[in-house]
């Protein structure tokens, strides 16, 4: 069984001049090995709630909260957020603008830099992280010379330079072409494989329905639901109340109802719906 | 409810928002240069980033994101004496930064005076430096135009190319500040002062 | 470090601080020996090498700006120099009904002999300098982690906003902005162009200094440095030339100031 990596205890939070709390009284746990999926709508307090865990909020930019989050057994409270780099990385959306160095290469090896790495140890880290994103053909070209997918994985290789445990990535696909993004959910497939823990903030239903292991919806800063996919995603009304729609595939599922006689266990996602629309059609050769 | 505080004045990020800002400043400069010669204006245009830079951040952030601008140009361009034009990103630096300080950097008046005094500074010390450097003219247009006029007016070549900077230096700093007064104004007021906040959260 | 670096040409091949100190001494012999066969030299050798490094496309806004400087400080210094004494010095010619005097010439001669050469040879070494390298050689001079930082991050951030200018340019030119014509439309076109570059680059910034502080920019650690430099042979000879030059410049300046030679060099009054 899977130990605890991230505990949010009644974590409450609210940023520096504001009346309304953007987060509100959140428990969860997210266990080593877990690929949870965190979905909702605008100002849900989806950025908020993975700049909480890496201890951006509220102990670099300011702000109130209430609670405690706990990384590998070390409350943030005590450290004010200080020593989860090796725990926890997180990648923002915009690449481009992260990048302050002349080549790929260099670009990896910053954040190792600033922690004082030796320069063998660098050397391994980045091409451990450069054969693990894809960009051991690229070290020497311009961060800027890349293609939006190639950005945000030189963003994903300078986080995992430092061998955290739990990735996250805030909508790191949402300015990206269906190609890169596709880039993206396959190089965190493959972490997620290698032992990593991910946490991915996307807009993307589809393919948080076919990746991740536990979604967690929020809605205006409270916890709606953390849950296995098929249960989550099976309750259209619960989501549709709070502004998240379900995948395409459960929301045919789910109005087709009766005729499927599935219960409650809709498809969540294409490969699970083909056999059971199947059912419909007779199972012969698809038509036109 | 009693919640705890954290409150980011005394925050860590000061230092990454100077290592940041400084070299925004220098790219902004020399984007506004790049512009003004692409579009063929006869002035400068290269101390936006320098005002933008000193009314966020503060006069000595801004007067240091000036002479790096310089420092750069200098290099890249071969023209290692036109560093010295740095002490005049300084001035303009140190003008704006105070007077964003004590909030006098808020209204159109404000901007006009800053503008003016920008404007003063960068005749009074661009002049020797220019006389030092390339004898008097530089090569902007706008500016060897008007020595020619005011030489022929009678005044030395020296008091011309004092005189000469004045106008431009008006048009080419009151832009600087206005458009840095502008983006200001349009800012998210957690913005408007990134220093780590002098003000409380 | 991983990536195959390239280094086609000797001057590439030199490291920065070398080339630094070439590039001070080169500077003092211009400007303080003030000789005009040293500074024609410089400029011939420095464009030749500016062919043979294939960099003549970059060299050709320098070059438009020695040329505007060249007829802006000759066609200016040479009817108003301030050495002009127009009852005594003779008229080289007269162009328009303005007369040209050689001390006028020789005035500006002063000043572009000192801005020309150093602008070709400056440029060429500067060229050849790897900035990252050169924030290296500068961090290990004794400069800050944070201020070498500053340094390089400037190229990247003027790559970066030139990169969104280039769109912004091309997105209102799209919505039929005016970027031709008389000076009116010239001005009007600047404000629409540089203020959403500017605002975009600020509203970016507080994003980018939370993800250097999860980069760990803040850090207490003491920094590393993960270039490593490739000695070249030829760096202490480029080292030690460059400082024998300034070495010469200022010792001659000196003896000539003090009286205790005549200046032999010197040939441009």
């Amino acid at each position: 069984m899977s130990k605890p990596i991230i505990q949010l205890n009644g974590y409450s939070y609210r940023y520096p001049g504001a009346e309304e709390l953007a987060l509100k009284n959140i428990t969860l746990t997210i266990d080593e090995g877990d690929f949870i999926g965190v979905i909702g709508c605008n100002r849900a307090g989806k950025s908020t709630l993975c700049k909480s865990v890496v201890g951006i909020l509220p102990f670099v930019s300011g702000g109130d909260w209430e609670g405690e989050i706990v990384i590998d057994g070390k409350s943030l409270n005590d450290t004010r957020g200080h020593g989860t780099t090796d725990v926890v990385g997180i990648v923002f959306q915009d690449a481009e603008s992260q990048f302050t160095q002349q080549t790929v290469e260099d670009e990896i090896a910053f954040a190792m830099c600033n922690f004082g790495y030796d320069r063998a140890l660098m050397r391994e880290r980045v091409k451990f992280a450069a054969e693990a994103c894809g960009l051991i053909r690229m070290l020497d070209r311009s961060p800027y010379h890349l293609s939006g997918g190639q950005q945000q994985r030189l963003a994903v290789a300078s986080i995992l330079a430092l061998q955290p445990r739990v990735i996250i990535l805030d909508e790191s696909t949402s300015q990206l072409d269906p190609i890169g993004r596709d880039e993206i959910f396959r190089l965190v497939g493959e972490l997620h494989s290698a032992g990593k823990t991910v946490i991915m903030v996307d807009h993307n239903i589809e393919k948080i329905a076919d990746t991740v292991d536990k979604v967690i919806v929020l809605h205006e800063g409270a916890l709606v639901a953390y849950d296995d996919p098929h249960k989550v995603f099976g309750s259209k009304q619960l989501l549709n109340d709070h502004f998240v729609r379900v995948p395409q595939v459960t929301d045919a599922a789910i109005g087709l109802g009766e005729r499927l006689a599935l219960g409650q266990d809709y498809p969540i996602t294409l490969n699970e719906a083909v056999p059971v629309f199947r059912t419909i059609t007779g199972g012969g050769a698809s038509h036109g | 409810m009693a919640m705890n505080t954290v409150d980011s004045s005394k925050g860590r990020l000061r230092s990454t928002y100077v290592a940041i800002m400084i070299p925004l400043g220098v790219a902004i400069n020399y984007i506004g240069g790049t512009i003004a010669g692409s579009l063929g204006l006869p002035i400068y245009l290269d101390s936006i980033g320098t005002v933008i830079v000193a009314a966020i951040m503060g006069p000595w952030v801004g007067a240091t994101s000036g002479v790096l601008y310089n420092v750069i140009s200098g290099l890249t361009k071969g023209n290692i004496l036109s560093i010295l034009f740095g002490l005049c990103n300084i001035g303009s630096g140190l003008i704006v930064g105070y007077m964003a300080r004590y909030k006098k950097f808020n209204t159109l008046p404000h901007v006009l005076i800053a503008t003016f005094f920008v404007a003063l500074w960068n005749a009074i010390i661009g002049a020797p430096i220019a006389m030092v450097v390339y004898g008097g003219v530089d090569g902007n247009v706008g500016t060897n135009l008007m020595i020619v006029g005011l030489q022929a007016l009678g005044n030395d070549l020296a008091g011309a190319a004092f005189l000469a900077r004045i106008p431009v230096n008006l048009i080419d700093k009151g832009i600087a500040c206005f458009i840095a007064w502008g983006i200001l104004k349009k800012l998210p007021e957690n913005m408007r002062s990134l220093s780590g906040g002098r003000t409380k959260a | 470090m991983l990536q195959q670096r390239n280094f086609p040409t000797l001057l590439t091949r030199l490291t920065p601080a070398p080339k630094l100190w070439f590039a001070l001494g080169l500077t003092l012999a211009i400007i303080l020996v003030k000789n005009l066969w040293f500074d024609v030299a410089v400029i011939l050798i420095s464009t030749v090498m500016i062919v043979h490094e294939k960099q003549m496309m970059l060299f050709k806004l320098i070059l438009i700006t020695l040329i505007v400087l060249f007829f802006a400080m000759y066609g200016i210094h040479g009817a108003i120099a301030p050495n002009i004494d127009p009852a005594v010095d003779p008229v080289m010619f007269e162009l328009f009904g303005i007369p040209y005097y050689g001390a006028g010439f020789a005035y500006a001669s002063r000043f572009y002999l000192n801005v020309a050469p150093l602008m070709c040879a400056l440029f060429l070494i500067f060229l050849s300098i790897d900035m990252t390298d050169l924030g290296v050689t500068i961090c290990q001079a004794g400069i800050s982690y944070t201020a070498m930082f500053t340094f390089i991050d400037s190229f990247q951030v003027i790559t970066l906003l030139k990169k969104d200018m280039e769109q912004i340019q091309d997105a209102q030119r799209a919505r039929g902005l005016q970027t031709e014509g008389n000076l009116i439309q010239r001005f009007r076109a600047f404000v629409p162009i540089m203020v959403p570059v500017v605002a975009n680059s600020i509203i970016k910034v507080q994003d980018q200094a939370v993800a250097m502080d999860t980069k760990g920019f803040n850090s207490d650690c003491k920094k590393t440095i993960y270039r490593e430099l490739t000695p070249c042979k030829w760096d202490p000879l480029c080292k030690w030339l460059g400082i024998a030059m300034g070495a010469f410049a200022i010792a001659y300046k000196v003896l000539v100031v003090a009286g205790v030679i005549p200046a032999l060099f010197t040939n441009i009054i």
